[in-house]
C-alpha cells in the first residue's frame, strides 16, 4: 500500500518543489536521490540501486547521438552572435515589402528559417522581437498580431528539422520504444535515428508555417493591414547582398538537414559540419578578398567530396596509376583549400570577438541542457526503483477507449505540463514514462511528433511561455503584456488544430521517412 | 540577454575561469568532426582514435560546463512563483535549496560514481574496440570532477545567500537573478 503511494509521492514533492524556483536539474536530483534514501531507510528502496548512478551519467556524458547537441548550439550561437541572424531578417523584409501582407509573411519564411537554423528559440525570438516587431507596429499590424506571430514562428525551431528538441526527443523515444517492443516480445525492434523523425517532423513543421501564413493573410485581408505595400523609397536589393544575406545560410541549412536525411552524414557530423559552415560563413563577410577565399575553400572541397570517393586516393595506389596519383593530389589540395578557408574565418571571428562569445555560450547552454538530462536519468532511477512505471502503465492501460484513449489522455497530460515545464524537462522526464505502454503498438515516429508538435504550444501558453518571456524582454513598452498573452492564443489554437489533423492523417508523418528509407 | 551580476565570488570567478577555458572544446569538437567526414568522404584512413577522443572531449566539455552553468546562473529554472517572490525569499530558497538539495546531490553523486571510477583506474581502462583511444580511466574521473566543481558555485550561493539574509540593511546585493 505505501509502496504504492511512494511514486505518486515522489512525483508531487517533485513537481512542487520545482515551482520553488531552484535550478530545474539539482531539485530533480535532489528530491528524488533524498526520496531514495528515505524510503531505503523504511525498506523501500533499495539504495545500492543508485550506484547504478555512476554508469548511468557516463552514458548520458558519452552518449554518441547527443553529441549533436553541443554542435547544433555552436551553430546557433555563431549564426546569432556574427549578425548573419539578423542581416537574413532585415534582406528578407525589404524583399518582401511589395507584396500585400509581405512584411508578415517574410517573418514567417524567415522565422521559420532562422529557427530552424539556430534551433535556440530565445535565439530567434529575441532577433525578430528585436528587429521585425517595431518595423512590423510601424507597418500598422495590431501588436497583439505582431507579438502572436513572432513568439510562434520564433518557437517553430524545435519542430522543423534539425532542431535540438528532435535529437533529444529521438535519443529518449529510441531508449522506451526499444523496451516497450522486448515488453511486448518483439526483440526485433527496427531502432528509431533521429534522421527518421527529422524526415517525420519536416511535413508538420512546414505545415504549421503554411497555416501561420494563411491565418495571417487572412488577418491581414478582414483588417485592412498592409495590403498597398509600396514603398517607393526603397532602393531596389543588390543581388550580392540576396545572395549573401539570404541564399549562403539557406544553401548552409539544406546541406545540414539534407546530407542528414540522405544518410549522407550522421546527426553529429552534420552539426559538425553546420557549425563549421556557420563560421565560414561569419568569415565570409571580412572583405571581398576573405569572401573569395571562403568560398574557394569551400567550393574545392564539395567538388572533391562529389567527384572523388575514398578509394581514389589510397597512398598504396598512388604510385601505381596516374589517376590515382591525381585524386590523391587534388584531395590533398581540397583539404588544404578548405582548412585554410576555415582557419581564416576561425580568425576573423576570434578578432571580431564574436568566436569567445560563442563559445562560452555554447558552454552555458549545453551544460543547461545536459544538467537537466543527468538530473531525469537521477529522476528516473529512483521513479522506476519504486516501480512507479508499472503504476503509470497500468493506469494508462485502465483506461477506457483502448490506444486512442491512452494516446489522448498522454497528450491532454503533455499540453497541460507544458504551462508548468520547459520543452526538455517534459521530453527527459514525462515522455519516458508516459509513453513505455503506448509504444508496444502505437507508432514511434508518429508518436514523437505528435509530441513535438504537442510541445510547440509549452512556449506560447502562459504563464510559462518560454516565447512569452524572451519577447517580453526586448518589446518595447507600448506592447502590453495583454497584448502579447492575447496575441499568442490564436497561434496555439492553430497548433491544436494542426495536432488534430495529424491525428486524424498519420500519413502526414510516416509517408516522407518510409519513401526515404525505399 | 543582458548579464546583471554585481559582484562575482572567487569561487564563482574560479568555476567561470576554468569553463572559459574548457569552452574551447567545442571548437577542437567540430573541428575533429569536420575531419572526421573529410576522412570519411576523402582519404578513408577511418580514425577510430579521433572519434573517440571527440566523445571525451564532449564528456570533459559538459562535465566543466555544469558548474559553469550554475555560477553563471545559466541553468534553467521554473520561475512562476519566484517571480512574485521578494529579493529575501528568493535568497532563502536558494539557500535552503543549497543545503538541502544540491550539496546531498553532490555527495550522493560523488559517492555512486566513486566505485565505477576506482574500478577504471584499477584496470587501467582503455577503449572497448580494437584500435581505440587508450586511457578512458582518465576520461572517467569526470564523473567525480562534475561534482567536485559544482561544490564551488554551490559554496558561493550558500555564501551569498546567508550575507545577504544575515545583513539588516538592502545594500547587499543577493546575487545574480534569473536571465530569462
Amino acid at each position: 500500500m505505501i509502496g504504492e503511494a511512494l511514486p505518486l509521492l515522489l512525483l508531487i514533492f517533485t513537481f512542487g518543489a520545482l515551482l520553488l524556483g531552484f535550478p530545474v536539474a539539482f531539485t530533480l536530483c535532489g528530491v528524488s536521490l533524498g526520496f531514495a534514501l528515505i524510503a531505503g531507510l523504511f525498506g523501500q528502496f533499495d539504495a545500492t540501486l543508485l550506484l547504478a548512478l555512476g554508469p548511468r551519467i557516463w552514458g548520458v556524458l558519452t552518449n554518441e547521438l547527443l553529441l549533436a547537441i553541443p554542435l547544433f548550439i555552436l551553430m546557433g550561437t555563431v549564426l546569432d552572435r556574427s549578425g548573419i541572424a539578423a542581416d537574413l531578417l532585415k534582406t528578407m523584409g525589404d524583399l518582401m515589402h511589395r507584396v500585400p501582407g509581405g512584411l508578415g509573411l517574410s517573418l514567417c519564411v524567415v522565422g521559420a528559417l532562422l529557427a530552424a537554423s539556430t534551433g535556440i528559440v530565445g535565439a530567434t525570438v529575441i532577433a525578430m522581437g528585436l528587429i521585425s516587431l517595431p518595423a512590423l507596429l510601424a507597418r500598422g499590424y495590431p501588436a497583439p498580431l505582431a507579438s502572436g506571430l513572432i513568439c510562434a514562428t520564433g518557437s517553430l525551431g524545435q519542430i522543423i528539422p534539425p532542431s535540438i528538441v528532435l535529437v533529444l526527443l529521438a535519443d529518449q523515444l529510441g531508449a522506451v520504444y526499444g523496451e516497450a517492443q522486448r515488453a511486448a516480445g518483439n526483440w526485433t525492434a527496427q531502432p528509431i535515428s533521429v534522421g527518421d523523425l527529422f524526415a517525420g517532423a519536416l511535413v508538420p513543421g512546414l505545415l504549421l508555417v503554411g497555416v501561420y501564413a494563411l491565418y495571417l493573410l487572412v488577418m491581414c485581408w478582414f483588417r485592412r493591414i498592409d495590403l498597398d505595400g509600396v514603398d517607393q523609397a526603397r532602393a531596389p536589393i543588390a543581388a550580392g547582398q540576396l545572395m549573401r544575406a539570404f541564399l549562403a545560410p539557406l544553401f548552409l541549412l539544406v546541406a545540414v538537414l539534407g546530407s542528414i536525411l540522405g544518410g549522407v552524414a550522421t546527426p553529429t557530423e552534420a552539426a559538425g559540419l553546420g557549425a563549421a559552415g556557420a563560421i565560414l560563413l561569419a568569415g565570409s563577410k571580412a572583405g571581398t578578398a576573405g569572401r573569395r577565399l571562403v568560398w574557394l575553400g569551400v567550393l574545392a572541397i564539395i567538388l572533391a567530396l562529389v567527384l572523388l570517393t575514398p578509394g581514389d586516393g589510397r597512398m598504396p595506389g598512388l604510385f601505381e596509376s596516374t589517376p590515382a596519383a591525381v585524386a590523391y593530389i587534388s584531395m590533398i589540395l581540397a583539404a588544404i583549400m578548405f582548412a585554410a578557408a576555415l582557419t581564416f574565418s576561425v580568425a576573423v571571428t576570434f578578432k571580431a570577438g564574436v568566436l569567445v562569445t560563442a563559445l562560452r555560450q555554447t558552454l552555458e547552454i549545453s551544460a543547461m541542457v545536459y544538467g537537466i538530462l543527468i538530473g531525469a536519468t537521477c529522476f528516473a532511477l529512483v521513479f522506476r526503483g519504486l516501480e512507479g512505471d508499472a503504476i503509470v502503465g497500468g493506469f494508462l492501460t485502465a483506461l477506457p477507449g483502448g490506444e486512442i484513449g491512452a494516446l489522448a489522455f498522454v497528450m491532454i497530460v503533455i499540453f497541460v505540463l507544458g504551462f508548468f515545464l520547459d520543452v526538455i524537462e517534459i521530453i527527459t522526464l514525462a515522455v519516458p514514462i508516459l509513453a513505455l505502454s503506448l509504444l508496444q503498438t502505437v507508432d514511434p515516429l508518429w508518436f514523437g511528433v505528435l509530441v513535438a508538435v504537442n510541445l510547440q504550444t509549452s512556449y506560447l501558453t502562459p504563464p510559462f511561455g518560454f516565447a512569452l518571456f524572451y519577447l517580453r524582454g526586448v518589446a518595447p513598452e507600448t506592447v502590453r503584456t495583454v497584448d502579447m498573452y492575447r496575441g499568442v492564443l490564436p497561434f496555439a489554437a492553430l497548433q491544436l488544430i494542426v495536432l488534430g489533423i495529424l491525428l486524424a492523417v498519420p500519413g502526414l508523418v510516416t509517408a516522407l521517412p518510409q519513401w526515404l528509407r525505399g | 540577454m543582458k548579464e546583471q551580476r554585481q559582484s562575482t565570488h572567487r569561487l564563482d570567478g574560479l568555476a567561470i575561469a576554468i569553463g572559459h577555458v574548457a569552452a574551447w572544446l567545442v571548437l577542437a569538437m567540430m573541428l575533429a568532426q569536420v575531419a572526421l567526414v573529410l576522412d570519411r568522404g576523402l582519404f578513408g584512413l577511418g580514425a577510430l582514435r579521433l572519434y573517440e577522443a571527440v566523445i571525451y572531449a564532449n564528456a570533459v566539455f559538459i562535465g566543466v560546463g555544469i558548474a559553469y552553468a550554475l555560477a553563471k546562473n545559466g541553468h534553467t529554472r521554473i520561475d512562476v512563483l519566484r517571480a512574485r517572490m521578494t529579493p529575501r525569499g528568493r535568497a532563502l530558497v536558494d539557500l535552503l535549496a543549497t543545503l538541502v538539495l544540491l550539496l546531498p546531490t553532490i555527495a550522493v553523486l560523488i559517492w555512486a560514481s566513486t566505485p565505477y571510477v576506482s574500478r577504471a583506474w584499477q584496470t587501467l581502462e582503455g577503449s572497448r574496440s580494437v584500435g581505440g583511444l587508450p586511457g578512458v580511466f582518465l576520461f572517467k574521473t569526470v564523473l567525480l570532477v562534475l561534482p567536485a566543481l559544482l561544490l564551488l558555485p554551490a559554496v558561493a550561493i550558500i555564501a551569498r545567500t546567508w550575507r545577504y539574509l544575515a545583513a539588516k540593511s538592502q545594500n547587499v546585493s543577493p546575487g545574480p537573478e534569473h536571465r530569462p
